[in-house]
């Protein structure tokens, strides 16, 4: 029975109910300003990996709706470490590289795992850019001496595995540095990249072409089996594709290029003494012209 | 006996891509036995419309398609403990010790 008492218990009940609601949606507002708001994605997945909740920049980040990611199984996050690198494959089908950070949490009181996610994609592509440009030259587009070396030694460990051949062929352009004196180096330059797509167009795609110097070229020429005979045809194909005078900002201009090469089977060979080999190779060529 | 069967799918493969399938297969080795398990690879860029009807979303996803159900992890795959307790794949070989 409610007397005067119990109307002013209610009446206080009532009031601290309504208190307690209100910070309740206070709390609730803040933490949302945060996630819902952070330009990070942000997604937690169930012990299976199905995702129960993704905020919107997770969204966004995958091209969807919103609300269209909660259910979608996207595989239980694992990672050593904190945080590792994957892509995301977008609604249009974009690829998307991400740093994603996983943390142990818990959602309606099971076990889950948060998963943030952030877009990486420019700063990938310029680290892949940047290691592009530091094996590779700039002017033809051609592996550099390091590359080349690299990928050298790397032939020479296979030989290991499995007995082959492979050669080094060393080249130059004859007459390049008069062309160069007389018609100056941007000339010499373009002459240098049309020269370097000639050798691309006479070797085989399993071949590593480098520009190692001025007008200086070297050839990684990998599965020879049978010695010289291979390494030879290449030479031929070579001055074939030479032979033609290139044609430069409306002038013609003959170069010839002059090639030697060294084959090795042993997988101890010393990479620069290989190269040498070939270098000398070369000149023994042109004297004996 | 079970045998066991993974996709795993990816995004352009390069070295660290192979690098992380050969890890996994090592881990399948040890847990599962050498005969006991198949692993495909799928280029998510070549086969969108595979990856669609998969739902894959992050590369590198990996799911055993069998036995079911299924399961199914993605991130890193050199992460090889967590990646076998979410795939669930026994301590050792089942026919180990069993053949005298």
């Amino acid at each position: 029975m409610t007397g005067p008492t119990g109307a002013d218990e209610v009446g206080e009940l009532r009031g601290q109910v309504q208190d307690l609601r209100r910070q309740l949606a206070d709390a609730h507002a803040r933490l949302n300003s945060i996630v819902e708001r952070s330009t990070d994605g942000a997604m937690v997945l169930d012990a299976l990996g199905v995702v129960v909740y993704a905020n919107p920049a997770a969204h966004r980040l995958l091209g969807r709706a919103d609300g269209q990611l909660v259910g979608e199984h996207l595989g239980f996050p694992v990672t050593t470490g904190e945080v590792t690198e994957v892509e995301l494959v977008t609604a249009n089908r974009e690829r998307i590289v991400a740093e994603m950070r996983v943390v142990a949490t818990e959602w309606a009181g099971r076990p889950a795992t948060l998963a943030l996610l952030r877009d990486i994609t420019e700063q990938h592509r310029s680290q892949v850019e940047l290691a592009r440009r530091a094996t590779h030259d700039a002017l033809t587009g051609l592996p550099n001496r390091y590359l080349f070396e690299d990928r050298l030694r790397q032939a020479l460990a296979r030989l290991r595995r499995e007995h082959d051949w492979l050669a080094v062929v060393y080249a130059d352009l004859d007459g390049f540095k008069a062309l160069n004196d007389r018609y100056g180096h941007p000339f010499g330059d373009a002459v240098l990249v049309e020269a370097a797509r000639r050798l691309l167009l006479a070797l085989r795609p399993s071949d590593t072409a480098a520009r190692i110097g001025g007008d200086e070229f070297v050839i990684l020429c990998e599965g020879l089996h049978h010695a010289t005979g291979v390494a030879e045809s290449i030479l031929a194909r070579l001055q074939a594709a030479f032979a033609q005078p290139f044609r430069i900002r409306g002038t013609g201009v003959t170069l010839g290029i002059s090639a030697g090469f060294a084959v090795t089977d042993d997988p101890d060979c010393d990479p620069e003494d290989l190269v040498e080999r070939a270098d000398a190779a070369m000149y023994a060529r042109k004297a004996a012209r | 006996m079970t045998r066991y069967q993974f996709t795993v799918y990816v995004g352009r493969e390069d070295a660290r891509v192979r690098a992380a399938v050969e890890s996994f297969r090592q881990l399948c080795r040890r847990r599962l036995g050498d005969e006991a398990f198949e692993i495909s690879v799928v280029d998510v860029l070549a086969n969108p419309q595979l990856a669609e009807v998969e739902r894959v979303i992050v590369t590198p996803t990996v799911v055993r398609d069998q036995p079911r159900p299924r399961r199914r992890a993605m991130g890193d795959l050199l992460a090889t403990d967590a990646l076998a307790a979410a795939l669930e794949l026994p301590d050792d070989p089942p026919d180990r010790g069993g053949r005298s």
